[in-house]
This record gives C-alpha cells, structure tokens and sequence, in this order.
C-alpha cells in the first residue's frame, strides 16, 4: 500500500481538486466551443437572408463586402411589398391563421380533456386513431380532401336534401375560408394530433379531488373543464396557441391548395419567386431589372418580411416557448 | 301485516358510469366527426381512387375500375418510382440514427447550467418555429441554382479563399471536402432535430434530481451515470423520436417520392398518384413497425 505522509495529505487532495478544475474548465470551453459553433450554423441562414435583403448589386458582387453591406438600401423591400402584394397578403395570413389557430386550440382542448378524464367505451381505439392522422402523408389524401371540399356533402346531407327535393344544392367550399376553419373546427387542422395529445397528458396528470370537489359542489361537466380545469392549464392553452399560430402562419401547402386565392404571405413568397424567374426571361416588370443579383435580394427581403412576424413574435414570448418544455405535459 | 317486500330498484340502462362515459364521448366527439369527414372518408376515396382509372366529365370525376393496372404501371412500366423509393430507405435509416444521437447530444448539453442556457435554447429551438417550407426551399434550392447561384458564389467563394489557404498550409484538398461536407451536414441536421432536442430535453428535465444526487453518492462516474441513469430515463423517448423523425422524413414535402406523386398528381394522373402513395404509405408502416418492435423490447419503462 502506498503510504503518505500526514504532512502530504493536503497536498495530495489540492492536486486532485485541481484537476478536477481543469477538467471543468475544459468541459465548459468544450460546450462553449460546440454550442456556438452549431448555433451558428443554425442562424447563418437567417442573417445571410437579413444582410443580404439590404445589399445593392455592387455589394452583392462584392468580394470586400461579406455581412455587412457598405450601402443600406430599402429598394429590395419596396420591390417585394409589390410584388408579393404584401398588404393583402399579411392581411390574409393573420386571419387565416389567428382564427384557425383558435379554433384548433379550442378543439384540441374539448378532445384532449374528454381522452384524458372520461372512460368510454372505444376510448383506446379512437385515440389510436387520433396518433393515426399523424402518419398518413398529406399527400396520400390531398386529392380526396380537395373533391370533397369542392362538392362539399357532409355525410350525405346536401344529397339528401337534393334527393328529397327541397333545394338543389352544391357547395363548392374550395378558396373559402371555411375550408381551412371547419377541420381545425372538428379537431383535424394542421398537427392537430399533437396538440390533442399534448392537452391530454396535461388534463390527465390532474388531481382526481379537483374535478370530485367541484363536482360536489354541483359543477357539471361543462363546469368543471372551464371553471376548474382550465384556469389551471394557462400554460398549455398558451403553448398550444402559439404553436398553432407558427405552424399555420407557416403553412404553404394547405393554403395553396384550399384557399390559394387568398394569397397567404409564404403562397406569395413562391408567386414572387415564380414572376421573378418569368421576369428574368420575359423583362417585362419594370421593376426589377432582369437583373439575378437585385432579384436574389429581393427575394431575400420578401422571406424576411415572411418570417419577420413570427420570428418577432418568437422573440417577445420566446421564454414561455422553452419554458412550456419544462412545464407543459409533453412528457406526461 | 305489513309486507315486508324489499324495495325493488328498476335498473336504469343510464348508469352512473354510463352516463360519465357519454359525457366523455361529447367532450371527443368534434375529433369523431372530424375524423370521419375530413380523414376517413378522404381515406377510403383514396383506397378506391388506386383501383380505377379517373377520367372527367364536367368537372367531375368518371372512376373506370381497372383492377391492378395501377401497381402494375408504377412496379413494372414506371423507372421512377421503385428507384425513389429505394433512395428514399437508403437516405432515411442513417439520417434516423445521426438526428437521434444529434438530438440527445445537444440536449445533453442544453439541459445543464451554464450562463446564457436560454439564449441558447431559443436559438435551437428556432428551426420549430421557422419551420416553414417555402422559406427554406428558398434557401435550399433557389441558392443553388441558376439566378442566384452567382450571387452565392461569393458566399462561397470567400470560404473558398479559406480553403485554399488550408490546403495550401497543408491540409489535405479531400479533407477540406469532407469538412465542408460535414458543415453542410450539420446545418441539415440541426433544421431537423429541432422537435427531437426538445422532446429529449423535456424528457431529461422530467428525470428526477434524487437519482442523480445518489448516484454521486455512490461515487459513479459521470459516464455511467450516463449509461444507468439517463439512458435508461429517456428511452421511451428514443422511440417517440425515432416515429417522429420517419413520419417528418416520410410526410416531408423535400422528399423526391412526395415530389414524384404532386408531380403526377399535377398531370391529373390521379388512380396512378394515389397507388402510388398507399404503396409508399405501406412501405413506411412497415419499416415503422418493424423499428418499433425491435425498439420497444429495450426500452425502460419506469414504474412507481
């Protein structure tokens, strides 16, 4: 056994807490290292999109000039209002997407509490089904939801009535704003699922007394879920909503199929960069020159007036974005 | 006499529970209609869809039933598909397994304290929120070709001078490839795992702090607490990842297949289009299911 002097203990015990020091230090640098490297990676995108919608050509084609242009110019942003048509456009998404993203909050809540506090026969089932909408690529039912849309017929009914005779009806709910409102209405808008599932680990991890309590004091059923349980689940509702309202503000194809004469702000990104290459063939818009660079910053400056209110919006509410990972119930 | 009859209860059909059950079924019952009108139905239209021939008339669809010619044009007259497919599983399983150990690694490192954890958060959060396909499109496609490809070229050009330098020093020219490469690789990665590091963080902030305070106790290194603790705490959420980044690649509007299928569905090629996509539709749960049962046997489940 190796032996040490009393004298050299202390010693002993102050080099091993040095290098367990050391070995912190170089641990933290690591993760610094790394951290900031792929947080780079991940923003360059967005600043290249930021710089470069203020660049004129020269700067553009200049090797001296890397992030920051030597000129500001706003003459990107004025051809990309024009040419999205931005006003209408913005006007378009916002509603679209605050009343959908309601909408499917809503929803998702009614449903994720029923599967998360009732027994019911079938419940397992349905729930399957619920994680099952995940999984079928859009593609593989979008012909379907479009020819059903186009000659709306819920369950039979409008048939019924025309068979009948009352009215002869047909609804075409296609570039309607119904059409993206009534499947958020029912539970089926975009990502519902998760959302449902989401409310349901919420509601389920629930104390029993709250709802035995209220129900006592003679709530019903309607009573308990707005009165007692969702003024507890403040956090959720939030994290779902803003969810939804990203995701739908985001959404391309739905819009482009459903409702593509209301230009949503990403459908006239891509009508942009449609009448931009047209443009560099035919000449024809005053504009913008056909000139690739001016073009190219211009687009720029249209993906960033697409991003920028979610991105600002993400940047005010950005701590109850992480903290709903810490509080909501996506772990259950 | 008084007769002492038992007072016979009537047997409601309404029980208690019932009656609890059927509120339940009100509180789903939006999904319910949903579900059959915007999901089930559109589903078995496109199951028959598969099946026929679609011809128009006024607008309307004309369905002539043609059996198996579908599959039978996709499998054996189209060069395309089955090609796409095959470069669709190829892509997919080892991106599977490079996003999964990404994800928990930068959630590894997301979850301790540090100064400026929230900054940090927010930043690889970010591709959740920016997660919209025609920007990126934009970004991916339009900078590489044509009309802005020049205007990327000096992009490009000024890590080129850097490469050259590198290479110059040194550095091998095929080095400097794979390290290029690798950049390129890591930005694909992390506008991917965004949902994947943060289901993994929620999972390991849910780890309760007790464990590790007597694994240290104990005197275990940190790499197996790893390994005993951590691991075993997070992995049903290895397999909630693993669904959830086939279904993202599967469902992805980049994918080739998926491309190949609006393309058809573009052409009106509508019977072709939907064979197509149940055929691939099949081939994912396959893949799906096989990955889950091979998965779900390991994974830990803690009971209390």
């Amino acid at each position: 056994m190796h032996f040490v002097r009393p004298s050299e203990r202390g010693k002993i015990n102050r080099e091993a807490i040095k290098l367990k020091k050391t070995k912190r230090i170089a641990g933290t640098v690591l993760r610094a290292l790394l951290l900031i490297g792929i947080g780079y990676i991940i923003l360059r995108p967005l600043v290249f999109i930021l710089t470069m919608s203020f660049m004129t050509h020269m700067d553009i084609v200049s090797p001296a000039v890397v992030w920051i242009p030597r000129t500001w110019v706003l003459t990107n942003y004025n051809n990309a209002i024009e040419l999205m048509g931005f006003g209408n456009a913005f006007r378009a998404s916002l509603e679209l997407g605050l009343v959908t993203a309601l909408l499917q909050t809503v929803s998702c809540a009614l449903v994720g509490y029923g599967f998360a506090r009732y027994k019911f026969w079938g419940r397992g089932l349905l729930f399957g089904f619920v994680m099952f909408t995940l999984l079928v690529p859009p593609s593989t039912i979008i012909i379907s939801q479009i020819m059903q849309l186009r000659f709306f017929n819920p369950f039979g009914i409008f048939s019924l009535i025309r068979t009948v005779g009352i009215a002869d009806i047909e609804v075409n709910m296609l570039n309607r704003r119904l059409s993206l409102y009534l499947p958020a209405m029912f539970g089926m808008g975009l990502r519902s699922g998760i959302f449902i599932y989401m409310f349901r680990q919420y509601f389920r991890g629930q104390p029993k007394e709250l709802e035995d309590a209220a129900r006592v004091d003679g709530c019903g059923h309607i009573g308990i879920f707005t009165r007692v349980m969702s003024p507890n689940a403040g956090s959720i509702y939030l994290t779902v909503l803003l969810f939804a309202i990203v995701w739908n503000w985001n959404d391309y194809y739905n819009a482009l199929m459903f409702v593509n004469r209301m230009e949503t702000l990403p459908v006239a990104l891509a009508v942009m960069r449609d009448r931009l290459q047209q443009a560099s063939q035919v000449a024809h818009l005053g504009i913008v020159a056909a000139d690739p660079y001016t073009q190219a910053a211009s687009l720029m400056a249209g993906a960033f007036l697409t991003l920028a209110p979610v991105l600002a919006m993400y940047i005010v509410l950005q701590r109850y974005f992480t903290e709903s990972v810490e509080r909501s119930g996506i772990v259950g | 006499m008084v007769e002492n009859k038992p007072v016979k209860r009537r047997k409601t059909f309404f029980t208690m529970e019932r009656r609890w059950g059927l509120a339940g079924v009100a509180f789903v019952s939006p999904f319910i209609i949903g579900f059959v009108l915007f999901f089930l139905f559109p589903v078995i239209q496109s199951v028959q869809r598969a099946f026929v021939d679609v011809g128009w008339d006024q607008g309307r669809e004309v369905w002539e039933p043609v059996g198996l010619d579908n599959f039978q044009n996709i499998f054996f007259r189209d060069p395309d598909f089955l090609q796409y497919l095959g470069n669709y599983f190829t892509q997919m399983l080892p991106q599977l397994v490079i996003v999964l150990i990404f994800s928990m690694f930068i959630a590894l490192m997301l979850q301790q304290k540090f100064r400026g954890r929230t900054l940090a958060r927010a930043v690889y959060f970010l591709p959740v929120i920016v997660s919209s396909g025609i920007v990126m499109s934009i970004l991916g496609n339009d900078l590489t070709n044509q009309a802005a490809q020049e205007s990327t070229a000096i992009f490009i050009t000024n890590n080129r001078i850097l490469m050259d330098l590198m290479v110059d020093a040194g550095f091998g020219a095929a080095m400097m490839e794979a390290v290029v490469d690798v950049v390129g690789t890591i930005f694909d990665l992390a506008w991917r795992s965004g949902v994947q590091i943060l289901l993994f963080l929620a999972a390991l902030i849910a780890i309760p702090k007790s464990f590790y305070e007597a694994s240290t106790i104990e005197g275990a290194s940190s790499w197996s607490t790893f390994w005993k603790i951590t691991f075993p705490m997070v992995s049903p959420f290895i397999l909630v990842c693993l669904v959830y980044t086939i279904v993202d690649s599967f469902t992805d509007y980049d994918n080739e297949l998926i491309n190949y299928i609006y393309q058809n569905i573009r052409d009106l090629f509508y019977g072709t289009a939907s064979a197509m996509s149940w055929v691939y539709t099949l081939a994912v749960f396959a893949v799906l299911g096989v990955i889950i049962g091979l998965v779900s046997r390991r994974v830990f489940y803690m009971v209390d």
